[in-house]
């Protein structure tokens, strides 16, 4: 498929990944000089959504191949997830399907998606048209943005945007309970999910990568 | 030999030592174990009470492990007396091996870990260097260009600590010739005077359990693991050829004759750059294309398990170990900021390449599980080491328990890079004397890939048995196991601290623990309480195997 077209970008590639992007939402940090995920990573932050503040507890897991059998058990436990590609590589655009199946297949059937596309300080070597990958994220349920973690670009927008759909589902889901017998029971199991919309209530996500 | 060690000014302290401390002004202390049982629990009280009272150098030798203490107090439990009693008997099981990759290791005669000199180049220089003043000036300087502005400590030291500074002078002096014995006994031991051919493995290892001066490292490192042949008169033609063909497997990769394998290519690429970011060695373009051969031949090598990341962080320890062979004694430290291309020719970068390839086999063969799909070795391990945390601290067990952290959240990179990221490198490098010295027996035994010539795996086999069963006095361990307990007592040094906190304080700690300011002594501490936990719990791994 690659051909003879070994044309990485050795300035960029290494430079702004899904670690870059958490640590751009967490710490507003950006670091040249990363090293490679081993397994998942973690990190968190506090936002506040309709008045309620929310902790997000993030995990940003390897994008290796070889670590799906570790990463994929923080899936079970997540309400939201991140899928990041790189607009400057189709190839990386194209993986998103299988990550997106592969959370299909491991996490809760409610958990919130969305499609982030990194890298838009990049303009100028696009490979990934806006509009097409709008249109797939309409067509599967997904919120959608493109952002830079270099730059800051919408890196708040996009985690913001997710944290307030997974509140909104989830005050949604609190009703729904209280309407029937007003039992957890059903609730996702995990140490920082709770169906209480209270202050100081806590989120939890993987972030994934498909490069 | 006369020590001209007050000549000096700074003496004692080591460009190493400083480049250790540049992230850190202050230093922490050795912990003291009490007793065998939480001895860090005491050991964070008596923590922030010697902090007060620490200056730089005064160093550990008076900080015993739990071991060390046992073996001078009388024993407390006759569990460790086993391990102090010396096993001069199985040495004739090394006679009559001698082809490449004969180095058979033997579990007997572990020795007793002791803190008190086994990391005493941290703190002094090589003896050869003593006189040569523009050397270490110049070995200074880099150094000090390299952490951008030199510390002037000991020029505006105070008179009311001058004092203090001559009795440490003395006590490193002391330490020198201490170092001097080691490395007169490494000397011995690689090089035999007395015209055997065969280097006494179970001795190097012994030794070298307790550190290994850096002159040696790189012979010694080869020994241990396995790729040097104990045989001394094999040893020059095995390495040659092994060169060659890893010279002769890197030429046909690269070759128009090799499809190359694009996604593991792709990877290796973009892992290079990120691999040891913060050392000046690994920003060179020689380096960068240096470890993209070693890694992509091996995993071309290697294909049930291929490249993973964090194989690249394993296989750096190996280079700069080997590239520092070519640097003279003065010099050693150097290897974290030159481009080896200034004091190498192309060739001998080529063997520093294929020692790495070998000795990266070698390690990785020990860990294969870890990185094959599923990753099940790694699994294993985080099991391992939850169900020994439980045992030996089960009130940090139930706190994680209560707080739902689990150890697969934390402990996965501690076992896929061997704690690695964990520590700054010339840490990692004395702690893997050790661990090089618990490479299993297994390790010589059966590796197809590796062996070209000399007996049949059944031969290795049954000699191996020759060596007999495990007697209840003997050590029978493998790199892996030894690992988990390391990592077990890397976790309940903690302990305290971790009790306090909640899930989130407790998974940001354990991301990013306060290790930068860690001397050898801390190194070894941790090392001797893996091995206390590792005779206590004996009974627990048995079934690990």
């Amino acid at each position: 498929m690659q051909g003879e077209d070994y044309g990485y970008d050795y300035d960029f590639l290494f430079k702004i990944g899904k670690s870059n992007l958490l640590s751009r939402f967490t710490a507003n940090e950006f670091n040249l000089d990363s090293k490679t995920t081993i397994g998942v990573e973690f990190a968190t932050r506090t936002i506040e959504v309709e008045g309620k503040k929310i902790k997000a507890q993030i995990w940003d897991t390897a994008g290796q191949e070889r670590y799906r059998a570790i990463t994929t058990a923080y899936y079970r436990a997540a309400v939201g997830a991140l899928i990041v590609y790189d607009i400057t590589k189709s190839s990386s655009y194209e993986n998103c399907n299988h990550w997106l199946a592969e959370l299909k297949q491991n996490a809760d059937e409610n958990v919130a998606v969305g499609l982030i596309g990194n890298k838009s300080d990049l303009d100028h070597k696009r490979a990934v048209p806006t509009d097409e990958a709008r249109n797939y994220a309409q067509e599967n349920q997904l919120l959608f943005t493109e952002t830079s973690a270099l730059n800051a670009d919408n890196v708040d927008e996009a985690f913001r945007a997710l944290i307030t759909a997974i509140y909104q589902m989830i005050s949604k889901n609190q009703l729904d309970l209280n309407d029937t017998s007003g039992n957890n029971a059903n609730a996702p199991k995990g140490p920082t999910i709770s169906l209480t919309p209270a202050p100081n209530e806590k989120h939890k996500k993987s972030s994934n990568n498909c490069c | 030999m006369v020590i001209r060690s007050s000549s000096s000014t700074r003496i004692d302290q080591s460009p190493r030592e400083m480049f250790q401390r540049s992230n850190s002004s202050s230093s922490s202390p050795p912990k003291v174990g009490g007793s065998l049982l939480k001895p860090w629990k005491k050991s964070s009280e008596s923590l922030s009470d010697s902090k007060k009272h620490s200056t730089k150098g005064s160093s550990s030798t008076h900080h015993m492990s739990p071991l060390r203490n046992e073996s001078h107090n009388g024993s407390k439990t006759h569990l460790h007396h086993n391990h102090i009693t010396h096993h001069p008997t199985k040495d004739k099981y090394f006679k009559d091996l001698d082809e490449d990759w004969s180095a058979v290791i033997d579990d007997y005669n572990m020795p007793i870990p002791m803190i008190s000199n086994g990391g005493v180049e941290t703190t002094l220089r090589p003896p050869a260097v003593i006189h040569d003043e523009s050397a270490f000036e110049s070995q200074r300087s880099s150094m000090e260009s390299y952490r951008g502005t030199g510390s002037n400590l000991n020029r505006t030291i105070s008179n009311d600590l001058k004092l203090k500074y001559q009795i440490e002078v003395e006590k490193d002096v002391q330490e020198l010739n201490s170092l001097m014995v080691r490395i007169d006994r490494f000397k011995n031991l690689t090089r035999p005077k007395d015209g055997t051919t065969q280097v006494n493995l179970t001795e190097i290892r012994k030794l070298a359990w307790n550190g290994i001066p850096m002159v040696h490292r790189p012979v010694v490192w080869k020994l241990l693991i396995g790729y040097l042949p104990s045989n001394l008169k094999r040893q020059d033609q095995v390495l040659k050829r092994k060169r060659l063909e890893f010279k002769q497997g890197v030429d046909h990769i690269f070759s128009d004759n090799h499809e190359k394998d694009v996604t593991t290519w792709h990877q290796i690429e973009i892992d290079i750059p990120r691999t040891n970011p913060h050392i000046p060695l690994y920003q060179f373009q020689s380096v960068h294309d240096s470890l993209k051969r070693i890694l992509y031949f091996w995993a071309i090598r290697h294909p049930t398990s291929g490249y993973v990341q964090g194989i690249n962080d394993l296989v750096t320890p190996f280079f700069q170990v080997f590239l520092s062979e070519y640097l003279s004694p003065s010099t050693k430290d150097d290897v974290y900021t030159l481009d080896p291309l200034t004091y190498l020719t192309a060739e001998q970068l080529s063997d520093v390449e294929a020692d790495c390839f070998w000795c990266l086999s070698k390690l990785l063969e020990q860990i294969t599980d870890y990185f094959i799909h599923g990753q099940p070795g790694i699994l294993k391990q985080v099991k391992n080491l939850s169900q020994l945390v439980k045992r030996i601290d089960s009130d940090l067990f139930s706190h994680f328990d209560s707080e739902h952290v689990e150890f697969l959240q934390f402990s996965v990179r501690w076992m896929n890079c061997l704690l690695m990221r964990e520590f700054h490198m010339s840490m990692v490098i004395r702690m893997w004397d050790t661990y090089l010295s618990e490479t299993s027996l297994e390790t010589s035994i059966g590796s197809e890939d590796l062996m070209s010539e000399g007996s049949t795996s059944l031969d290795r086999k049954s000699r191996s048995s020759a060596s007999g069963p495990p007697s209840s006095d003997s050590r029978q361990t493998t790199l892996s196991e030894f690992h988990v307990f390391v990592c077990a007592a890397f976790l309940v040094k903690w302990s305290d601290e971790l009790m306090k906190m909640d899930f989130q304080g407790i998974i940001t700690f354990l991301q990013n623990p306060p290790t930068k300011s860690w001397k050898e002594s801390d190194i070894e501490m941790l090392l001797s309480e893996a091995y206390v936990w590792q005779s206590l719990y004996k009974d627990a791994t048995s079934h690990w195997r």
